[in-house]
């Protein structure tokens, strides 16, 4: 008899059951109780009050999504388009800054953006500083750069653009030279070998970096925190605030968890409908 | 033409690298730096390598990054192989759904996933308790422990979780690959499942493994958010050392650690990539290690080797497990919660050895932030110094424990005016452990006239430069405080009155941002102008920035007492009470007076503490800095003790506190 090879996910199904599915029910059953345990709505009903930063945060995560593919892009291309060895070499300087843990990345950047911090030092050592004061009739100690929403998307841009690239690149690699040989025997040109062939085709990994990139960024709580200053709440930080911060209120967390989840998904559905296949998205 | 393209997209993908490696450089650079800042060089030394192997917090929690992620991704590569082979032989719409739950974990936000495994871990625990009460009631053979809670399992079970499916995701590509006939033709010429997979999958799928088990051992070492929500207080990765201290200042010894990891890895892939760039080069020629040893393996001699190497490596795992888990109860430990630099070090030392009983030492940013530690289920603690208006609070709430305080004979040396406060009136539930006042620090450099009402904080004169509280408690009173109402008020038009002050001055762009202990580098570099914080910080701040003043604002403000309390149900009550008599001794008073530059509450310790100084330093403590410290009564007469407010009033704060974020 022909042992069966599908028994060998009887465990994993079982761990999912436990520890990927059950949390999420129990996301949803705090969504709807009060701090008694009872049914409510009550924390939906709050939600419009925190569309200011749902708002703010699909915002800056969008920019940020935007930037990384805008950058990520081309450098993905042009990557695959080099030697073996320049590639492999890049590909490990990618995957490098990810084993510093990105807190300490991101502490950096604080250091580098400070109203006295290398930027603007080296600004006013420069005379920089100065030249734009006299030119603009104003009189700045040094260019605000900490605690603003520019340095939020920064420190995510930073963060996540290996997330971008490498997806893009995974795929962009992988395409079958022929094709791009038969659209220029066919008579097309760069810009269309481009457009109808190559992008196309690299929709898949185009997408999964979206994703990756997106997901983290509306969700990240630290490094609003640490280059934001915390004046500007995203949606990372309400829920973290409502977990282990300064205001307890789990249920209230976890419903905005839950509309979170919601809205995220909504859009991934949306998006691979764009590009079917998304089964392929790699990450390395 | 075509060498002019390349030209330019090297120069692009040169300024992206540029962009990816400036911060790293910076780091590691200032990891050889002779002083503390990550700004200044001062000359190079590499006192920060030395000190990394003394700082034991670091030590242990670089011990706990890679023993998580080792652990888990053995764990997670070899379940995930088996689950994507399990996976690829199901029918296609299975198939399909359980891919689908498999990529909930990547898909869904960090803090999505790490908040609901809390609440799992958390619900299970106290469904668990009630069991096991009930079963240690009705048999006697099998005693289970009826506290389970957050620590080394939850996170290791959190990072196996998150792992699997990057494992899957890379092992799936190379199944569908595989020519389906291969197993179905090994298994018809007679082998084993198990010979199957050994002989005919696993070669196929190596390479789809290893690149699994690389992703997935990456996403452990980088990950942050899952492991603070899963970790609970006992175990803390690196990750989580950083958060903690990314708060007030990042000693160097983590910019040395970092630099040690990166040469690590940087090592380990140069010297992968060459072997592999010389195994093509040559060909087929010379077989990696790896293919070598399968091949060994498959002699008869091999085949029994490997059994029993099986059978060693999940002995020896099992052994280290429960190694792991036992260790911790080998040794008699107290578990401690207080704020920030919010202790003498060399005391835990002192104390360790004196009584052979380990310290772990935590830190909470707040006493709000304490209290949700306290109730998610996420801080597991013996001993907490929360301050008076959170003690009255966990006394009604009855979470403290009741203090012997036959075994703690230091309480006697405490003054007697800290005793029996408001919060615990008939001396029950806390030793008082430092106490001090709230006021303004200023750069007097950055500002026109010396600051001496609350009205600077919310004044556009210093807009952009002012740093208010981030917790709600502190940052109402010092408006409520300027509005001229009790910090402990409960009429809601006197809250939103002063919460409309906050809301507004932050519209308007007054504060540069909400701070806790982050005001200690932005104060001392000159960043900003104005903050408002702790007497005793002032003074440290101080040590590094002498432009800095110090003022009571003329309106009043907030004196506390933070006091040692015990948990309710704590595990180590014992060891909690040897602890906070060892703190309330004089000599720890006078120690962490020095220290931290709050007063203490020991009578003879605040008597003591100016020539104390004068020993230590051989210069003398000036009155003023002495009366920073420990303010004198006339200062204390316009300060009020918070009050815990009625349930009602802390709701409204909360709501506040949430909404003046927005």
């Amino acid at each position: 008899m022909k042992p069966k090879l599908s028994r060998f996910a009887i465990p994993y199904v079982i761990w999912m059951a436990l520890f990927v599915v059950a949390p999420i029910v129990l996301v949803v059953v705090y969504a709807f109780s009060n701090d008694l345990g009872g049914f409510t709505l009550e924390n939906f009903s709050k939600m419009g009050t925190y569309a200011v930063v749902f708002g703010r945060s699909f915002k800056l995560a969008l920019i940020a999504t935007l930037i990384c593919l805008v950058i990520g892009y081309p450098v993905s291309y042009m990557m695959s388009r080099e030697g073996e060895r320049f590639q492999r070499v890049a590909m490990v300087l990618i995957m490098l800054p990810m084993w510093i843990n990105f807190l300490l990345r991101t502490y950096s950047w604080m250091s580098i953006l400070e109203n006295n911090g290398l930027l603007n030092q080296v600004f006013q050592k420069t005379g920089l500083l100065s030249l734009y004061n006299s030119l603009f009739g104003t009189s700045l100690e040094y260019f605000p750069m900490m605690n603003t929403q520019g340095a939020v998307v920064l420190g995510m841009v930073y963060n996540y653009l290996p997330f971008m690239i490498l997806p893009i690149y995974s795929v962009i690699v992988k395409l079958d030279g022929s094709l791009v040989e038969a659209a220029r025997d066919l008579g097309a040109d760069g810009v269309n070998v481009f457009r109808r062939v190559i992008l196309p085709l690299s929709l898949p990994g185009v997408l999964s970096g979206i994703t990756m990139v997106f997901v983290p960024s509306v969700s990240t709580f630290a490094i609003s925190k640490m280059l934001g200053g915390g004046t500007d709440l995203l949606l990372g930080d309400l829920i973290e605030q409502q977990f282990l911060g300064g205001a307890y209120n789990p249920q209230l967390g976890a419903a905005i968890s839950l509309v979170m989840m919601v809205i995220v998904v909504v859009c991934m559905v949306v998006m691979n409908r764009f590009g079917e296949g998304e089964e392929q998205a790699v990450i390395l | 033409m075509k060498r002019r393209n390349r030209l330019g997209s090297r120069a692009l993908m040169a300024l992206v690298f540029l962009f990816l490696y400036a911060p790293i450089f910076l780091l590691i650079v200032f990891s050889f730096n002779k002083g503390n800042s990550n700004i200044v060089w001062t000359g190079f030394s590499l006192d920060w390598y030395k000190s990394l192997f003394q700082n034991r917090l670091i030590m242990r929690s670089v011990y706990t990054t890679l023993l998580v992620s080792l652990l888990a991704t053995a764990i997670a590569t070899v379940a995930g192989t088996f689950a994507a082979i399990g996976f690829y032989s199901l029918r296609r719409r299975t198939r399909t759904a359980l891919n689908t739950v498999n990529s909930i974990p990547m898909m869904n936000a960090d803090i999505v996933t790490g908040v609901a495994m809390c609440l799992f871990f958390v619900a299970f625990f106290t469904f668990w308790g009630d069991f096991s009460v009930w079963f240690n009631s009705v048999q006697r053979v099998v005693v289970l422990p009826e506290r389970l809670t957050l620590g080394f399992g939850t996170l290791l079970i959190a990072h196996v979780t998150f792992n699997i499916p990057y494992v899957i995701l890379s092992v799936g590509p190379k199944l569908r690959q595989m020519d389906k006939n291969l197993v179905d033709a090994a298994q018809d010429l007679g082998c084993t499942w198990m010979q199957a997979f050994w002989k005919v999958i696993l070669p196929e799928i190596k390479p789809g493994i290893a690149s699994g088990a690389l992703t997935a051992f990456t996403m452990s070492v980088d990950d942050f958010i899952i492991s603070y929500f899963t970790a609970g207080s006992s175990s803390s990765t690196l990750a989580m050392t950083i958060y903690g201290m990314t708060k007030k200042r990042v000693t160097p010894e983590i910019n040395a650690v970092s630099t040690l990891l990166f040469v690590t890895v940087l090592a380990l892939l140069v010297i992968v990539n060459l072997r592999e760039a010389r195994a093509e080069r040559s060909g087929e020629e010379r077989r990696p290690v790896s293919r070598k040893l399968t091949q060994m393996l498959d002699t008869p001699k091999g085949r029994v080797f490997r059994r029993g190497a099986a059978v060693v490596l999940t002995a020896s795992f099992l052994i280290a497990v429960v190694l792991l888990t036992g260790a911790t109860n080998a040794q008699p430990v107290v578990n401690v919660c207080s704020w920030g630099e919010y202790i003498d070090e060399d005391l835990i030392t002192q104390f360790e050895e004196e009584t052979g009983i380990a310290v772990n030492y935590q830190t909470a940013e707040s006493n709000e932030a304490l209290y949700s530690l306290l109730k998610s289920g996420a801080g597991d603690y013996d001993v907490i110094v929360p301050s008076d208006y959170m003690i009255s609070q966990l006394i009604e709430e009855d979470m403290l424990a009741e203090l012997d305080y036959s075994r703690i004979p230091n309480y006697g040396l405490i003054s007697d005016r800290f005793k029996g406060l408001t919060y615990d009136p008939q001396e029950r539930y806390t030793v008082p452990y430092a106490w001090g006042t709230v006021g303004i620090i200023y750069n007097t450099s950055m500002v026109e006239e010396p600051i001496t009402s609350w009205s600077a904080l919310f004044d556009d004169r210093y807009a952009g430069n002012v740093l208010m509280f981030r917790n709600s408690r502190d940052a109402m009173a010092t408006a409520l405080s300027y509005l001229g109402y009790s910090l402990n008020t409960t009429d809601e038009s006197e809250l939103r009155e002063a919460f409309q002050l906050l809301k507004d001055a932050k519209n308007r762009g007054v504060y540069q941002s909400f701070v806790m202990d982050e005001i200690f580098q932005k104060l001392e570099g000159g960043n900003a102008a104005i903050g408002v914080y702790y007497a005793g910080d002032y003074l440290t701040m101080l040590e590094n920035n002498e432009d800095l003043a110090f003022v009571v604002p003329e309106e009043g403000s907030n004196w506390f007492m933070d006091a040692m309390c015990v948990l309710k149900n704590a595990p180590n009550y014992e060891e909690a009470m040897a602890w906070i008599n060892f703190i309330a001794s004089t000599e720890a008073n006078l120690a962490n007076m020095d220290y931290l530059w709050y007063a203490s509450p020991n009578q003879e310790a605040l008597e003591q503490y100016p020539a104390y100084y004068e020993e230590l330093y051989e210069e003398e403590l000036g009155q003023e800095a002495y009366d920073i410290i420990a303010a004198p009564q006339e200062v204390l007469d316009r300060c009020e003790a918070y009050l815990v407010l009625p349930l009602e009033t802390r709701k409204l704060y909360n709501d506040l506190w949430t909404e003046l974020g927005i």
